[in-house]
């Protein structure tokens, strides 16, 4: 093709680009003012050229995204009113969290056939009304979420115990043989300060647990959730880079999956003081998950320590997608991504530094060894120290926190002080996995000042 | 089951892109600019900001056009000043591209690209002999924070915006770390490759060149 822009320009190669930086920089050090090194051991450089072009062959996912909604259930009738308004709104996916069983004739009514993906969080293990709840919605499109091993590191102890838990989910699972029972809360990790390796790693790790068990045919049965932080391009490789390394594993047992994740913004970065950028930092987050293929992604739950009411409403607005994604529409979002030098190189960095992880925690005997051992727990700590360190010295900036502070601004002080209060350390089996934000303690010292 | 053996598994990497564009070649800080027009972009050369409520509206007309409605501009004023006796490198010092983004994220960060290949191209026929003479400042108007995350990414030089959203996305999302950060896509650059083209040809008959 006679193209007019090829014609009057020679094009240039990374070498003589390298070489009119370092010409730009009069002497400074390139090493030093120009490359950006992050907490996963990957260095961001000033520019990535098509002669240094890596990729990996990302599968893509072949369902529709969807914005989901996630619902409190302290009432199944203000729960189903809440539903009932959302999908009104377009909302195609709901999640309900549930501390204890519930009346699903009644939470349900009129929102069933309807073409909505349904999610739970269920805050108990109880075989009985899990396969009910099965029964009830066999017609429809849902995701259970049990993750015992999940559970084991959020609290530090089983629903039951090993064998007990395990036994309960494998009776669902031979029971409800299209369902998709299980799930892995890698959103965990994230919250308590794993950094994105740690992550995947961490994720894979625990769903080998479930595969080594249960076997291929639940491969596709499993959903992950993740929280999604602030490093936009980071964030959008993760994913990526997950989907890559979940179908590298499972050719291990001859297959392949297309597997759901759902996404919610991380609370690690969020600041009480300056709420206001929560908005943007969640609504960003949502967009690297869009476009790194996240199937579901939701904002996760109001809380009024971050959020006002308004604005974290017009977070459910979906016009974010449909901006990013106007031009494009009978595209897959995933596909924007194809052949970006950055991107595919950060999923390529990421991918290998995660496989190693990975390897390493299967070699030293599995994830759940390594959560009894204290390792897992250790390690993320460890970067969550790291990180905690870096927000102290103002390496790690959080506006309005420790950087561009707004002096008049007080916390919305009547949420409830309980908050803060550090959980009574009780007994438990294993060393519990605690997600804690970056401003916690900060945020502790000036209420304690403004009290 | 046995838990299985994953020591021999390693990652596939691929190094022959499956698309290439001829102008993939062409880097930021050196002519035509596609890429930016400092050669580290904001590593160099910070994003300047100013805060306002008066947004100029978007053209809500297609990307070529306003392109091609610029470069007609651009063209009737350097042809006055030549007139006048003014050297080339001297008229176009002070010509600078503004426009407010629409919600259209991808399609306005490759109108930035491609207007930045389109002014170079220009100024070329005028036979500049200072090479930042083809380099094209762009200030971007953003009505909201996810204009203002469209017009970092398409590489603008100063930014005029309703709010400060700009400092979360310099401190928090490090997206001003690395020069154009969408190149090579396949998207990216097929869309800059035509939006360029169509605004050429509509400059070109609207001026019979």
């Amino acid at each position: 093709m006679s193209n007019f822009i090829t014609n009057n320009f020679k094009p240039s190669s990374s070498a003589a680009w390298k070489q009119k930086i370092q010409f730009d920089l009069k002497g400074a050090d390139y090493n030093e003012s120009l490359l950006t090194k992050t907490n996963e051991g990957i260095t961001i450089k000033p520019f990535y050229h098509a002669d240094d072009f890596e990729k990996l062959n990302v599968p893509i996912s072949g369902r529709n995204f969807k914005h989901c909604l996630k619902i409190d259930i302290s009432s199944e009738k203000a729960s189903n009113l809440k539903a009932l308004q959302a999908i009104n709104n377009g909302i195609k996916a709901l999640k309900f969290e549930v501390k204890t069983p519930f009346i699903f004739e009644t939470l349900f009514k009129n929102l069933l056939n309807k073409n909505i993906e349904f999610h739970f969080q269920l805050r108990f293990l109880s075989e009985e009304f899990t396969n009910k709840l099965c029964e009830f919605l066999k017609k429809e499109s849902v995701f259970f979420n049990i993750d015992i091993i999940g559970n084991l590191a959020k609290t530090g102890n089983w629903y039951t115990s090993f064998n007990t838990d395990f036994k309960s989910i494998e009776n669902l699972i031979n029971k409800n043989k299209l369902a998709t029972i299980l799930s892995v809360n890698a959103d965990l990790y994230q919250n308590a300060g794993a950094n994105i390796i740690q992550q995947i790693a961490y994720a894979l790790a625990h769903a080998n647990e479930y595969l080594t068990k249960f076997g291929s045919e639940i491969a596709n049965k499993i959903q992950f959730n993740l929280a999604t932080g602030n490093n936009y391009f980071f964030e959008i490789a993760k994913l990526r880079a997950f989907r890559y390394l979940y179908n590298l594993i499972l050719s291990q047992y001859n297959t392949s999956a297309d597997v759901n994740i759902y996404t919610e913004p991380s609370l690690r970065n969020k600041t009480a003081y300056n709420f206001k950028t929560n908005k943007l930092r969640s609504n960003t987050a949502n967009i690297s998950a869009f476009l790194g293929g996240a199937n579901t992604i939701s904002n996760g739950t109001y809380h009024s320590l971050f959020y006002t009411k308004e604005d974290f409403e017009e977070n459910f607005n979906q016009h974010q997608y449909f901006a990013i994604n106007k031009e494009n529409l009978n595209t897959n979002a995933q596909h924007i991504t194809k052949g970006s030098y950055y991107i595919e190189t950060l999923t390529k960095q990421m991918a290998e530094k995660s496989l190693f992880l990975f390897k390493e925690i299967e070699k030293s005997g599995g994830f759940l060894h390594q959560l009894k051992q204290g390792t897992i727990q250790r390690k993320i700590i460890e970067n969550a120290n790291k990180e905690q360190a870096q927000f102290d010295t103002g390496k790690l900036i959080l506006i309005g926190a420790n950087k561009y502070p707004v002096e008049a601004h007080k916390m919305n002080l009547n949420i409830n002080y309980n908050f803060f209060i550090k959980r009574k350390p009780h007994k438990t089996l294993i060393i519990p996995i605690i997600p804690k934000r970056l401003t916690e303690k900060q945020e502790q010292k000036k209420m304690e000042n403004e009290a | 089951m046995k838990r299985k053996d994953f020591s021999k598994l390693k990652v596939e990497v691929q190094e022959e892109k499956s698309f290439h564009f001829e102008h993939e070649n062409y880097i930021a800080g050196l002519a035509p600019y596609l890429r930016g027009i400092f050669s580290s972009m904001y590593m160099q050369e910070p994003l300047k900001t100013t805060i306002s409520n008066n947004i100029p509206f978007p053209e809500n007309i297609p990307p070529e056009i306003e392109l091609s409605n610029f470069l007609t501009k651009s063209l009737h004023f350097i042809q006055t000043r030549i007139k006048e006796n003014t050297l080339i490198d001297q008229c176009v010092s002070t010509l600078v591209f503004h426009t407010t983004v629409s919600e259209n994220h991808f399609d306005e960060i490759t109108k930035m690209r491609a207007a930045r290949i389109l002014w170079a191209n220009l100024i070329k026929l005028f036979n500049a002999k200072n090479q930042d003479s083809l380099a094209l400042n762009i200030h971007a108007y953003a009505n909201n924070y996810l204009n203002t995350l469209t017009v970092i990414l398409g590489g603008c030089q100063t930014l005029t915006s309703k709010d400060k959203s700009y400092l979360f996305f310099k401190e928090e999302t490090n997206i001003l770390k690395t020069v154009d950060p969408w190149a090579g896509s396949f998207y990216i650059e097929k869309r800059t490759a035509d939006i360029a083209n169509k605004a050429w040809l509509l400059f070109s008959r609207e001026n019979n060149m």
